[in-house]
């Protein structure tokens, strides 16, 4: 795993070591920025859902309070009533002479919009003042009802009971009314004498209904109230809850202390927020279930999100859209560059874009300008040494032959034979026009022709003939070009290796022809021969002395030929020991003359 | 720039478009706000407060589902034809389903068949006879009329006759209530003198015997009728019955009732909305859950559980 990771890096690094300019940057600065923005993003999300979460704690606490404030000022003033009615009228009247009604009746006229019912009893639970009903119903066992029992249990406290509805009285009607009764232990004077008795105070759940119907409103979660055991005293679904098709983590939540709390209820995370009213125990809770708590949060999630892809997005167009700017004048000067490389020094080199590239393509410019100078220079140079090695290739004419072929005219003219020495004279008079040329290096190949015949016309009478020469070449070709002495070097070689034994029986042939487009002259000889060793280096080897001959060697011919043509001319020779010696002389078929000399 | 380049930026270009009008879409629309639909509740009549409960859960399983509802309750003398011409109305009036609490199980049968066809159809409390397929929201009656005996037998001597009040045997759950009681009589060894029409003529014989008489009615207006002919007789009748208006319980908590079985009136008009609902949005629905039935009497009224069910916070 570790392997393919690093492969993969590995992989990632090359891609980008080796991509263009323009990869680089935008790639780059396309990650900056994602990293930047992403951080950005990400500590602006987390600064906004902190805010938000204490926003609405805040509100959730502002709601409770007042829910709270509302409610224990509800209940305040049910246990003033408690208290007036105990203090101001209990205590003042001695039952064994007057009655409570009528300030009980004034009490609840005053108060009937938040009460249900007053009613004060004597320890054995028998009724001694209530109202609006003043009779109970046969059946009922005031003993045994919960507010009264618990009321006897903590004789020093106010008691609030949980929502029930108040069924001690004969009402004649099928009304019924949910209530919560406030009850506490009273001390009843009769006859002088004190006795324990039970004071209820019936308080309309309707009021605590309504208080928490208002905060209930729509909005995400609710609020609840239970008592300090965790029974629901009320419940937007109260109804529902009571018929088990909703549930309530209400026992749970009586454990919790003041302040906010996280629980997970029926699979559903929430946020509880716990108020505690003072005096009854009861807890306020207001529940708010985190879907609906992050539903913002997860929409900001989500802008923020977006916010960020967009201004990567942006961002990523911008690095491409520079990069391109900066990456196409490199581009196009690398173009030209590369059209430098194939040799194109003609071309026009771009010199746009910033600053530094048109520094950078004026001085490429201004380089390849010299570079041409240079190149133009290196040619005439070149073209200097080779007309210089042609002419000292030329030049290298054996001043041997001359002496010799002198002296041969002199020994004919002192024995008579003026006649030959006419002829040898006149032969040699035209090789020597031939070989000047007026100091032209192309001739056609009739020229060279003549000149290789008049060579051996002198040869063959200082040799007494003992060869025989005779030369074809196709009229069709003799008009072409070729570069002056090449016939007559080899005519030479053939006649010092090839004739030198020869009693009269030696042939030297020569043979001009038109092959694949090209001009072949065969030189052939029927000398001795040579082995294949000596034909290897008779072309290569430039440092060889030559024993004899007019000095114009083959390696010469050779080397003048593709100087002046170019490699696939030249010499090709063939030769076996006692089988004679073809050299073969390859010209190109051109009419060249003038200009190429120039 | 090159082509590659330019091709780059027509994507990013591109998805910042389909970004811009995705944001757009989502932010403006904050909440997908699922559609309400139109139903229609039509209940048989009864007593005025027979269907308080019922409408309840109606209401709630309503505003937590998405339904706007409208509740009918047709007159006390409400006929099988009066209820499909009411669910006649209430279709061409836009109703997307129909609830129904039906007066007659037999007669209301093939109508309630074909417009089953038509919309989604939830029945509450009777059946219809031959259209299983029409799903009935309701507590096991049989078990009711059973454990109504029990609860007779249970307070009176063997000996003391058994009467019935029956009033609209028509509907299903009416018969099974009658079943079950049957059932639990015969369980308890006891014997069903006669059965009764809820008039002070029908029950002359028993009001003016000064015998001690178990009467008993399997529904809220036999039973609230029942109760107001004995209310001033002298005559030593041990009222017993299934049903829970305000007026039956008034009358257990008065004791001219001795004990009452019920069942979750709240929980079955819930459940009605929400199976309806359900059919309408989705074509198909979970299981209806059978719905419970409680037992009080005078003793028992008080219990918290049979207040919190019997005396409704309106909500």
């Amino acid at each position: 795993m570790r392997q393919k990771v690093r492969n993969i890096w590995e992989y990632i690094k090359e891609r980008y070591q080796t991509a263009s300019i323009s990869s680089i940057t935008a790639v780059s600065f396309t990650i900056v920025s994602v990293i930047s923005l992403g951080f950005a993003g990400v500590l602006l999300y987390g600064r906004f859902s902190s805010s938000t979460e204490d926003l609405i704690a805040r509100n959730n606490i502002q709601l409770m309070n007042q829910v709270s404030l509302n409610l224990e000022t509800s209940v305040r003033n049910m246990m003033r009533l408690s208290n007036s009615m105990y203090y101001c009228v209990i205590k003042n009247v001695d039952l064994g002479v007057e009655k409570l009604d009528g300030e009980m009746n004034l009490m609840y006229e005053s108060n009937r919009d938040d009460l249900v019912s007053l009613a004060c009893f004597d320890e054995e639970g028998n009724l001694v003042a209530a109202t609006p009903i003043a009779s109970l119903k046969p059946s009922v066992e005031i003993t045994a009802q919960s507010w009264f029992q618990k009321a006897n249990e903590k004789m020093e406290n106010l008691h609030f009971s949980t929502p029930h509805v108040q069924s001690i009285f004969a009402d004649s009607t099928s009304r019924y009314s949910w209530v919560i009764s406030l009850s506490r232990t009273v001390e009843l004077t009769r006859g002088g004498e004190i006795s324990r008795g039970v004071l209820l105070v019936d308080m309309a759940y309707s009021g605590i209904e309504q208080l928490f119907d208002k905060v209930n409103t729509g909005g995400a979660g609710y609020t609840y109230l239970i008592d300090g055991a965790g029974e629901i005293i009320y419940h937007p679904r109260q109804r529902a809850i009571y018929s088990n098709l909703n549930k309530e983590n209400n026992l749970e939540a009586a454990k919790y202390e003041d302040g906010s709390h996280r629980e997970n209820f029926e699979g559903n995370e929430r946020s509880v927020t716990v108020k505690t009213v003072g005096y009854t125990g009861w807890k306020i809770i207001n529940v708010v279930p985190t879907d609906e708590f992050y539903l913002d949060l997860t929409q900001m999630r989500l802008f923020v999100f977006l916010i960020v892809v967009f201004a990567i997005l942006c961002i990523a167009m911008l690095n491409i859209f520079i990069s391109g700017r900066i990456a196409t004048p490199i581009r196009r000067l690398e173009a030209s560059v590369r059209e430098l490389e194939k040799g194109n020094l003609n071309l026009e080199i771009y010199e746009d874009g910033s600053q530094e590239i048109r520094h950078l393509g004026r001085t490429l410019r201004s380089m390849v300008e010299q570079m041409q100078c240079l190149m133009e220079d290196i040619v005439v140079e070149q073209e200097a040494k080779r007309k210089s090695e042609l002419d000292a290739l030329q030049s290298q004419i054996n001043p041997h032959f001359l002496y010799n072929t002198l002296d041969s005219i002199v020994w004919m003219v002192e024995s008579g034979q003026y006649k030959e020495a006419i002829s040898m004279v006149t032969a040699l008079s035209r090789l020597f026009r031939i070989s000047l040329s007026k100091g032209k290096t192309i001739i056609t190949l009739a020229e060279e022709a003549e000149h290789a015949r008049n060579y051996m016309n002198i040869q063959k009478v200082r040799y007494k003939n003992r060869f025989e020469f005779t030369m074809e070449i196709e009229p069709g070709i003799q008009q072409y070009s070729t570069i002056k002495l090449v016939i007559q070097p080899i005519l030479e070689n053939s006649i010092y290796y090839g004739m030198e034994y020869m009693d009269g029986d030696g042939i030297i042939k020569v043979r001009g022809y038109e092959k694949d487009g090209d001009i072949l002259v065969d030189v052939l000889d029927n000398g001795p021969g040579m082995p294949r060793e000596v034909v290897d280096y008779l072309l290569t080897d430039g440092k060889r002395v030559r024993k004899k001959g007019s000095g114009v060697g083959l390696m010469n011919v050779h080397q003048r030929i593709r100087l002046y043509f170019g490699e696939p001319y030249g010499l090709e020779i063939i030769s076996e020991p006692d089988e004679g010696t073809l050299v073969r002389i390859h010209l190109p078929k051109t009419f060249e003359r003038e200009g190429r000399e120039q | 720039m090159t082509k590659k380049n330019w091709l780059a930026v027509g994507i990013i270009g591109g998805i910042l478009l389909l970004l811009a009008v995705i944001s757009y879409f989502y932010m403006t629309q904050r909440k997908i706000v699922q559609k309400r639909v139109n139903i229609s509740v039509v209940v048989y009549g009864s007593t005025a407060e027979r269907w308080v409960a019922f409408k309840q859960g109606v209401d709630q399983a309503a505003s937590d589902f998405g339904g706007i509802v409208n509740f009918v309750v047709l007159t006390e003398s409400g006929s099988s034809r009066e209820q499909m011409e009411q669910i006649d109305r209430e279709l061409e009036n836009g109703a997307q389903g129909i609830a129904a609490a039906v007066t007659d199980s037999s007669g209301m049968a093939e109508y309630i068949g074909s417009i089953s066809n038509r919309v989604p159809v939830v029945l509450a409390e009777n059946k219809v006879e031959g259209s299983q397929a029409v799903t009935c929201v309701e507590a096991n009656a049989y078990e009711m009329g059973q454990a109504l005996a029990h609860q007779a037998a249970e307070g009176t001597a063997k000996e003391v006759p058994v009467s019935i009040v029956l009033m609209g045997e028509n509907k299903s759950s009416l018969k099974e209530r009658l079943d079950g009681f049957r059932a639990g009589c015969a369980d308890e060894g006891r014997k069903i003198e006669q059965n009764f029409y809820p008039s002070r003529d029908s029950m002359s014989r028993i009001l003016e015997s000064g015998k001690e008489n178990i009467l008993v009615a399997l529904d809220d207006l036999s039973l609230e009728m029942t109760e107001k002919v004995i209310r001033d007789s002298e005559a030593d009748i041990r009222l017993y019955g299934i049903g829970s208006s305000e007026q039956i319980v008034f009358a257990l908590d008065q004791g001219y009732i001795e004990g009452i079985v019920f069942q979750n009136e709240y929980n079955m008009g819930y459940e009605v909305t929400d199976t309806l609902i359900q059919k309408i949005r989705k074509g198909v629905a979970d299981e209806a859950m059978e719905i419970d039935f409680h037992q009080a009497t005078g003793a028992t009224l008080h219990n918290p559980e049979n207040e919190r069910l019997l005396y409704p916070i309106i909500q």
